[in-house]
Formats: structure tokens, C-alpha cells, sequence
């Protein structure tokens, strides 16, 4: 429960902030944070069309980062692919496979220091679109290469602004991410429980959908994810400094004896 | 050859404890007649014994007949054996019983102890003709072993012992005056001579007569394991004197068991008196080299002579600030151990002194302190790169110096300001607090460079470490600004005490700071040849490297350039208020330190927008890995090298080598290299001697520096490269006075020593080694002539047992008790 005090320091925080706007931290248009987004020809490559703009709203409001709210559309072939690391990817049903130059170039975009998120907006833990995620993945890197793998839950993802427990979103129907791990970092993130969903308002600020079986609480975890996987993008592993183990590890105890937040749906 | 059985000394004690039973038994002999007749008894045995024992020799002497034969030992040949010996053994035990027996019935005791007397006799003799001893004569030939004579001939033995006599005199005059003992051990004993100082070295007593004290040190726990072990391996050792003073140079205690496992036995003799009253730092232990931020162990081992045994204070000082104290109580041997450990924080050559204070009356003060040079590296460079808000740049960076396996990164990124609104508790948050004091108070100088990347200090109350910083950077830190809206004068920087560090100038306040345009910065000439900037060898592969990069954007202005440091690229179009073009990288010496200024916060572009080129983001690893090595000075970038040297004795010059190399690492030849030597310390840094050395083909210059005073000395050299002027340096501590003579007391208590753990002899100091020294007998012998004689087994002797035992029979008959 939010306390009195505490709701009434944070909408007066909130009226500030609305009021006197925070100076630019970005040098240059090209130096804030802005999501690619990708779209893939033939699919419905953005099945939740205000999501980012909602995730990249709290980014900028509860972050120190300076992130432009509206993403930037790219194609695998695009030059302006390289010119942001972040690259979003969404779908809600099949997905063709790219052709040999676009597996070529998301290839070259991951290896070379680049972090995509692949959302799935279909409501289920399997379907067509998760296999041609599956598909795109095992294109891009074929066997020996691992592959797609379980995220384990001490990741640093987890812990890279928000101490989370699980990934959820607009649904909860995935226990876990799934992610492409190369030299101990993480280059793709794939989480099933429709991120988008959860983030998604239509334009008098209502939230498109409910959130499934946790209500608002849950809500608020999917923001957290989404701001979580911004800040891995922007900090890769900080957060496994050993320099922040002893607090964090104090904070998930005192959590887990019942201190803090409410429980995970 | 004397053969003897029983020694005089057996043979008297008997005789007086016979003539004691003798006198008690008459004494007694109405009182307690039974008694005194077992007296009686037991002396007529004992004076039986020992007139057996004299005529055996007697008998065995004649069969000597006084021959070569220079050895015997006694035997026996029994009938049958052990066995027949045995059996002779228990029939006679069970004939002097049955005759005990039968004896009983004897009324008077003094006629029962008689017959049993004769009994036991008569059954001795006959037992004598069955067992037949015997004695071996047998000619040996020993194989002498070897005694080893080791004469300290190290400079502190030329040290005075005696009016007008120094302790090497006083040695040879040992060896002259024992030459009646080396004589006795003739045949049994070879005596082998030996000198040494640092290492041993065979010798005579004529060679050691017109030997000279001239050894630069003494390692006397050397020389005994290396003439231990060369005549171990040669024959056997009878045993070691060694003739020395007692100061080892090299070892810290040559007087304990580990050292002297297998070593001996050592008699010790000094050649001196130990009076002078003396407290010194005789020895420290530590390796010249350790690791930046590693701990070491530096121990000194304190020698007090003359002194009572009481705690002394003892410091280590760092470029002459005391930086530890221990207390050292000098017992015993007259030596103490203190340890001090310590981490050093920074890279570099330190002058670490170990003191002692001079106590009053000491002889020498010189050796109370002794200066050393502590050579510090480091495995792994300690980054600290300090973010004011998660970006591309910031990913970028962490991300290269993370995999860096030489770098040992240190992060801290801003992630959430005041400004930014959350409603979570804490509890839900991965944040911690930015630890400012830790950082920049406790941990600063740990680190090898500082980069402040798009950071502003002013909301952490950062304002009072800033001088830290500053310090850090003049004492030899790397600082690297990277650009940002939170960075130069939009940090609010200028006229701060960060500001004096960096080699830009900043405005102090206007709105126009910063520019958001995209640009291609440019190389300036100074550039296409910086280590920073060079990332290729090959000019103009550099410049085409430079071409391809992808364009930057948005720069922060600043006012201008700091009077010496080097602008390496500029922007294309901007400019400073002077009119010269706004600069991006600027590269600058702040006093001992180093400081880089990067105007933008879009260096990333040169790693992932150019993997979108075909590029793999080589040029900026090669950027940044420049940048690092610039920063802290790696030797592998420097084009001027010097090494200084001191030898052992301060009479010695200081060597200096000098290498120089051109811009592109060739050696340079005929290149003119000023040369100066002046103090460590600061601000009193006058040279006290300069010179200028000219290096030949390979670039190498040689330099030798006489007549400098004892201390440390910092050797600074200066040359020209690429119409530059270049400098290195170098420290070089000369000694205060030859080892060998730091310590001009003799140690009497480390022979001492040495001679018990050895099992040897202190001789102090005696005038001459004494023949009865206990040397080991030597162990090999030959026996090559053997006589055997058999003494009892003769007829007389059988008559005689025979006659005992007829005797015994009439006496007991005439008591009537058969």
C-alpha cells in the first residue's frame, strides 16, 4: 500500500516535473536514448503503437537518462540500424524469415555491441510467433552458437535499476526471459509476456489493457522490466559490480522477510 | 699400543669398596657374623677380578710382543658357539647354586662364605677354559678425515682488534700459533684452509699469511654450507673453526638451525674484542620490486652491541615522510627482527629509509639508517571512470575497459537525481548511495587514471574532494574529461580546482557552451604523431583511419588551450573567442600527472556506427587503449629512458644509462641527452652535478657520477625528440658507507651461536685453537694385519679350577655336609 505521505511527496514531485521541465542531459540529439524500432515487411511489426513512447516516458521521468520518447522505425537494411544499439522487436503472430543480407546485418548489429528486445504481443507462450522468433534466432546464430537460452534469475537484468523477480507484462504466462548470451553479455532479450501491453495508453492516458492476473501492481513490474532492460542496454553489467552485491543482497533479504513491496503476481 | 680390560679407574673403585667390605666385615664379624661373612665374601670376589684382569693383560701383552699391531679387540670361542657359551653360563650359575645350597649346613658363616668363595672360583675358572677368550691384535689404517680452517678475509676484518693489530693479523697469528695442534692431528685429521668473504676459496697457511681484509662482503652461512658440502661429498668432515668477526653482510642471522641444517660442527673463534658500543639497521629484507596496492612485508633486522637489551624504536619513511614506527628489543644474539607492511598506493621508484635513533656513546652513527629504492609496478591498471547519466558513450567505454584484462575497472554511474521522480521504496531499488568520500578522499590515489565522463560534481557535495583530485592529478594521476551537458563549464567546472588540471581553458559563465551540430574533428600536426592519436604506425594509413571515422556530434566549447599541452584534433568549423579552431582532443603534463580532455560525448559513433561501415570498432579500442598508456606513462611509449645505479661503496660512481629513440621508437643517434642529479625531495630539487651525454648508433648513452655524498639522489635526463624536449628519470640511493664496514663491531653472539646450533665450540677469543677440540673420529679404516690369541684356554688354568673346587670339597667335608 502507498502510504499518504509517500503519495502526496510523489504527486507533488510529479506536478514539478511537469511543470519545470529538466534540462537536456544529451549534448546532442544523437546522444539521447532512443529505441530502434524494427520493422520487418509483411507482419504486424507494431502491434502496440504507444508502448515505447509510455516506456521511454517513464525512462526519462524516473531515470537519469535522457531518452527521446518517440522511437525511430529501421530495417535490417537500413545504415541508420547502427546508429542506435537499442533495437526493439514486437509481433503478434508469423513472422517471415529476412532475407540472407538482413540475418547478415542483425547479425553484425548484435555481435558488434548491439541489444535487441523482442516482445511478443500474441498472449501466449507459444504460437506463431514465438516460432519464428525461434526461426530468426537460429538464422542468425546457427548451431554451435547456443542460441536462445533461459535468462537465469540472478541475471543483472533483474537487478539493473529495479530489484525484480520475474519478468511480467500485460500477461504472465512465461516464468522466465529467454535471451542470446555471447562473452557474458546479453544480446537479445525475448520476453513472452506482451511488455508492450502492459506499457500501451491510447491518447487521453488511459492504459489500453488490464493486466493479467495482477492488476496494476503488475503494471508497475512490467515498467519496471522495460526500464530495467533500457538500463542494461546503456550500463551492461554495472550492476554485478561487486561493489553493489552487498547492498542489493541486503535488500532482496529484507524484501523476502516480508519489508518493501507487495508480492509478484 | 696399551691393552687394557678394566681402566685404572674401574680397578681402583674396586679395590676400595674390597678393603671397604673387608674392614665392615671385621668390624662386624661378632655382631652381625653372617652378615659380615657375605661381606667377606663379596671383597675376596672383587680382589679375585681383579687380579683375573691383570694377569688377562699381562697374558695379552705378551702375546703382543710388541708388534706393529696398533688395535685389539676382546672375543670369545666357546665350543658349539653362542649356544655352548650359553649352556657353560647356565651350568655353572646352577653349580655355584647347588654349592649355596649344600652350604647351609656349614655352621659358621665365615667357613660357609669361604667354601661358596671357592666354589664360585673354581666354576669361574672352569667356565673360562670352556668359553676361551681370546684377543684380536690387528694393525688399522685410518683414513684421515678432514678439518676445514676458514679465515674471514672480508674488509671489516682489516677493522682494528688490538692496539695496532687488525683482526686479520690477529686470525693469521691463530693459525701460526695452532700449528702444534695441527701437528697432533696428524694421521687422524687433514686440515684444509680456506678463505672467504663472499664465496670460499681453498687456501694455505702461507697464502693466508700475506692475505689481505678486501672482500666487499661477508656471507659467512655460504661459505660454511659450501666447505660443509665440498668435503661431505669429498670424505668426511672431522669438523669447521672458523676464524671471523661474525658480521655477515648478506644474511640477516647465519646463527639459526635452518641455516645450518647439515652444516657442521663450527668452532668459533673471534679474532677480536666485541667492545664497541654500536646500534645499527644491519640488515632489510625486502624484494626491491612490488605490485601497486599489494602488500608487502619489509623487515630490518636491528644489531645492538654493547647496549642493553631495551626496546628501540625503529621507523620506515617514505620519500622522507614517516609512514610506520615498530619498537625492536635487541635480546640474545644482540638482534631484533621488525616487520612493517604496507600497500604502495602509487607506481613509481620511492626511497624508503629504515632508522633507528643514536643512542648516546654509539661508535658508529652512520649505520642507524639505511635508505633503499622500492620499485613499484603494477599487474593491472585501476580505472575509476565516474558517469553523470547512463548513455551510448558511457556503454561504450565500460564495455572496452571492462574487457580489458590489464584494467581493473571501477564504475559509478549516475542512474537516478534528485530530479528524477520515483514513488518506490528503496527497498525495490538496485541504488546505492555514491560513495564521494570513499572515492575521492580514501581511494583516490589508488587509482591510476580518473575519468569524469558527462559528470557534474555539484549536486554530490563533491565540492571539498575537488582539491583532492587536483592533488592527485599533480602528483602524478591520469585525469580524462569527456564531454557531455554535465561536463567542462556546463558542470560548472570552471574555477574550480579541477579546472587548474585540465589542459583546456573554461568559461566561467555564459549560455553559449555548448553545440549540437554533427562534425569530422580534424588532426592537427601534433596529432598525426601522438601516441593518443597515432592509431596506426604509417602516417598516412593514420590519416585514412582518421577519414573513415563516423562523424561526431555536439562538442562543448571552451575558451582555449592550457600554455603547454597538446592540441591533437580540432573541430572543422568552430572556433575559440581567440580565433583558433575550437579544440575536441587536447593532451597535457600537469605536473607529475596527466590530464585529457575529450570535448564531446560521441566517441561511440567510432565503435558502433562503424561496424554499420564494415569496421569492427578497431579505431576506437585503439583510441582509448593510446589514451590509458599516454596516461600513465607506460614505459613502452617513452622515447627517453634513463637508469641510474649506485654500486656497493659510496667511493664508487653512480652509473647512469641512457636510452633515446626517435618518434617512431628507432634509436636515435647523436642525440644530446642533459643529465641531472639532484635531490628526491621536493622543493629543494638544485642539481648537484649536471653533464650532457651524447648517445652513439644505438641510442644508448653511458654516464658515470663520482664523488656523490651518501642519500638518495633523483637522476633527471632531458633530450630532444621530434623537436620536443623529453624527460625521464630515475632514483639512486648511494650507500653511506661499504657494506662491510656498516657494522664495525664484531658480533661475538652470532658465533656463538653458530657454534651451539652446529655442536661445535665457541672459542671466543682464544689466541690459538686448542688440540683437545671434540672433532669427529674418522670413520674409514683398513684392518690389514689381524693376530688372534687365545688366553685362557690352557691346561693351568683347568688344574687350577679343578684345585678350587678339591679344596672347596675337603673344606665343606670337614664341616661334615656332603
Amino acid at each position: 500500500m502507498l502510504s499518504r505521505r509517500r503519495f502526496l511527496g510523489a504527486a507533488t514531485a510529479a506536478w514539478a516535473c511537469a511543470i519545470t521541465r529538466r534540462p537536456a542531459r544529451a549534448i546532442g540529439p544523437g546522444s539521447q536514448f532512443r529505441i530502434s524500432q524494427l520493422a520487418i515487411e509483411g507482419t504486424n511489426w507494431n502491434p502496440r503503437p504507444t508502448a515505447l513512447r509510455r516506456l521511454c516516458w517513464g525512462v526519462e521521468k524516473r531515470t537519469a537518462i535522457d531518452a527521446a520518447r518517440d522511437p525511430v522505425v529501421v530495417k535490417l537494411n537500413d545504415s541508420a540500424l547502427f546508429h542506435r544499439p537499442f533495437l526493439y522487436l514486437a509481433g503478434d503472430g508469423d513472422m517471415p524469415l529476412p532475407n540472407a543480407a538482413g540475418i547478415d546485418a542483425l547479425r553484425r548489429f548484435l555481435t558488434l555491441g548491439g541489444f535487441m528486445v523482442i516482445d511478443s504481443a500474441q498472449g501466449a507462450a507459444s504460437g506463431a510467433f514465438d516460432h519464428a522468433v525461434r526461426q530468426l534466432m537460429e538464422a542468425v546464430f546457427p548451431p554451435p552458437a547456443k542460441g536462445l537460452t533461459l535468462v537465469p534469475p540472478d541475471h543483472v537484468i533483474y537487478k539493473s535499476f529495479y530489484l525484480l523477480d520475474r519478468p511480467v507484462g500485460r500477461i504472465a504466462v512465461s516464468p522466465t526471459l529467454e535471451g542470446v548470451m555471447q562473452d557474458g553479455r546479453m544480446l537479445v532479450a525475448y520476453a513472452q509476456n506482451d511488455l508492450g501491453g502492459a506499457w500501451a495508453r491510447d491518447n487521453f492516458g488511459n492504459y489500453l489493457f488490464q493486466c493479467e492476473p495482477g492488476g496494476e501492481r503488475q503494471r508497475e513490474l512490467a515498467f519496471r522490466l522495460g526500464i530495467n532492460l533500457v538500463m542494461y542496454a546503456l550500463c551492461l553489467d554495472y550492476k554485478a559490480d561487486q561493489v553493489h552485491v552487498p547492498f542489493i543482497m541486503r535488500r532482496r533479504r529484507w524484501r523476502g522477510m516480508g519489508g518493501g513491496g507487495s508480492a509478484v503476481p | 699400543m696399551n691393552v687394557t680390560l678394566l681402566t685404572a679407574g674401574v680397578r681402583l673403585t674396586i679395590a676400595i669398596i674390597a678393603a671397604a667390605l673387608t674392614l665392615a666385615a671385621f668390624i662386624g664379624r661378632r655382631r652381625a657374623p653372617r652378615f659380615s661373612a657375605s661381606l667377606a665374601l663379596l671383597a675376596g670376589l672383587a680382589v679375585v677380578v681383579v687380579i683375573a684382569d691383570r694377569i688377562t693383560v699381562l697374558l695379552a701383552g705378551a702375546a703382543h710382543r710388541g708388534d706393529v699391531l696398533n688395535d685389539y679387540a676382546w672375543a670369545w670361542a666357546p665350543p658349539w658357539g653362542d649356544a655352548g657359551a650359553w649352556l657353560g653360563i647356565g651350568l655353572a650359575v646352577i653349580a655355584i647354586g647347588l654349592g649355596a645350597a649344600a652350604g647351609r649346613r656349614i655352621q659358621s658363616p665365615f667357613q660357609r662364605a669361604l667354601v661358596l668363595g671357592l666354589r664360585i672360583v673354581g666354576v669361574g675358572a672352569a667356565l673360562a677354559v670352556v668359553l676361551r677368550p681370546a684377543i684380536d691384535l690387528m694393525h688399522i689404517e685410518y683414513e684421515p678425515n678432514h678439518v676445514a680452517v676458514l679465515i674471514d678475509v672480508s674488509q671489516s676484518m682489516g677493522l682494528q682488534a688490538s692496539p695496532g693489530k687488525s683482526r686479520l693479523e690477529r686470525a693469521q697469528a691463530i693459525i701460526r700459533a695452532s700449528q702444534p695442534t695441527f701437528a697432533s692431528w696428524r694421521g687422524r685429521h687433514l686440515v684444509d684452509f680456506f678463505t672467504f668473504s663472499s664465496t670460499a676459496v681453498a687456501s694455505s697457511p702461507a697464502a693466508i699469511e700475506s692475505a689481505e681484509a678486501s672482500g666487499t662482503e661477508t656471507r659467512i652461512l655460504g661459505a660454511l654450507q659450501a666447505v660443509s658440502t665440498q668435503l661431505e661429498a669429498g670424505g668426511d668432515l672431522a669438523g669447521i673453526i672458523l676464524i671471523s668477526d661474525g658480521v655477515d653482510t648478506v644474511t640477516a642471522d647465519p646463527g639459526t638451525p635452518e641455516g645450518l641444517a647439515g652444516v657442521g660442527p663450527v668452532h668459533t673463534l673471534l679474532p677480536a674484542k666485541s667492545e664497541l658500543r654500536d646500534i645499527a639497521v644491519a640488515n632489510i629484507l625486502a624484494d626491491g620490486i612490488a605490485f601497486v596496492r599489494t602488500p608487502i612485508t619489509i623487515e630490518a633486522v636491528i644489531k645492538s652491541n654493547g647496549f642493553p637489551a631495551e626496546p628501540r624504536r625503529v621507523t620506515l619513511t617514505k620519500d622522507g615522510q614517516v609512514i610506520r614506527q615498530a619498537w625492536a628489543k635487541p635480546a640474545g644474539s644482540h638482534r631484533a627482527k621488525v616487520s612493517f607492511e604496507l600497500a604502495p598506493d602509487r607506481v613509481g621508484k620511492h626511497v624508503l629509509e629504515i632508522a633507528t635513533p643514536v643512542a648516546e656513546g654509539e661508535t658508529v652513527t652512520t649505520n642507524n639508517r639505511r635508505a633503499f629504492v622500492l620499485n613499484v609496478i603494477r599487474d593491472k591498471l585501476r580505472v575509476l571512470q565516474v558517469a553523470g547519466q547512463p548513455s551510448w558513450d558511457v556503454r561504450a567505454l565500460r564495455g572496452l575497459l571492462d574487457q580489458n584484462p590489464n584494467i581493473d575497472l571501477i564504475s559509478f554511474f549516475i542512474l537516478r537525481t534528485q530530479e528524477d521522480v520515483g514513488m518506490e521504496p528503496d527497498s525495490e531499488l538496485s541504488l546505492i548511495q555514491f560513495p564521494t568520500r570513499e572515492l575521492f578522499e580514501e581511494a583516490l590515489p589508488t587509482f591510476d587514471v580518473v575519468i569524469l565522463q558527462n559528470f557534474n560534481y555539484f549536486p554530490y557535495g563533491m565540492g571539498t574532494y575537488l582539491d583532492n583530485i587536483r592533488d592527485y592529478v599533480n602528483g602524478g594521476g591520469g585525469l580524462v574529461m569527456i564531454g557531455g551537458a554535465l561536463s567542462f563549464a556546463s558542470g560548472r567546472y570552471a574555477h574550480t580546482p579541477i579546472a587548474s588540471v585540465l589542459p583546456v581553458t573554461l568559461a566561467p559563465s555564459a549560455s553559449d557552451l555548448i553545440d549540437t551540430e554533427e562534425f569530422s574533428p580534424k588532426l592537427t600536426d601534433k596529432g598525426r604523431t601522438h601516441p593518443i592519436t597515432a592509431l596506426h604506425y604509417d602516417v598516412t594509413a593514420n590519416n585514412r583511419a582518421w577519414s573513415a571515422l563516423p562523424p561526431l556530434e555536439g562538442i562543448n566549447r571552451v575558451t582555449g588551450v592550457r600554455p603547454g599541452a597538446a592540441v591533437l584534433a580540432v573541430h572543422p568549423r568552430l572556433v575559440t573567442r581567440d580565433g583558433k579552431p575550437l579544440p575536441v582532443i587536447v593532451a597535457g603534463d600537469i605536473r607529475d600527472g596527466r590530464s585529457l580532455a575529450i570535448t564531446t560525448d560521441s566517441l561511440w559513433r567510432w565503435q558502433f556506427w562503424a561496424a554499420g561501415k564494415g569496421d569492427t570498432g578497431s579505431s576506437y579500442a585503439a583510441f582509448w587503449e593510446n589514451a590509458i598508456r599516454w596516461l600513465t606513462r607506460d614505459p613502452d611509449l617513452r622515447h627517453l629512458r634513463v637508469t641510474a645505479r649506485a654500486q656497493g661503496s659510496p667511493k664508487q660512481p653512480v652509473i647512469v644509462d641512457i636510452e633515446l629513440s626517435e618518434t617512431d621508437y628507432s634509436p636515435l643517434a647523436g642525440g644530446n641527452v642533459a643529465i641531472e642529479i639532484g635531490p628526491t625531495k621536493r622543493p629543494s630539487r638544485v642539481p648537484v652535478e649536471t653533464m650532457t651525454v651524447t648517445t652513439g648508433d644505438d641510442g644508448r648513452a653511458h654516464a658515470e657520477v663520482k664523488n656523490l655524498a651518501p642519500g638518495p639522489y633523483r637522476v633527471t635526463a632531458t633530450a630532444d625528440v621530434g623537436g620536443r624536449p623529453t624527460h625521464a628519470s630515475d632514483v639512486v640511493v648511494v650507500p653511506t658507507a661499504d657494506a662491510e664496514l656498516r657494522q664495525p663491531a664484531a658480533d661475538s653472539a652470532t658465533l656463538a651461536a653458530i657454534a651451539e646450533q652446529t655442536g661445535g665450540r665457541f672459542l671466543g677469543d682464544a689466541s690459538a685453537i686448542p688440540a683437545d677440540l671434540p672433532l669427529s673420529p674418522p670413520s674409514t679404516r683398513t684392518v690389514d694385519r689381524e693376530v688372534t690369541v687365545k688366553l685362557w684356554s690352557r691346561p693351568g688354568l683347568l688344574i687350577l679350577a679343578l684345585a678350587l673346587l678339591a679344596l672347596e670339597w675337603a673344606l665343606r667335608r670337614r664341616a661334615r655336609t656332603l
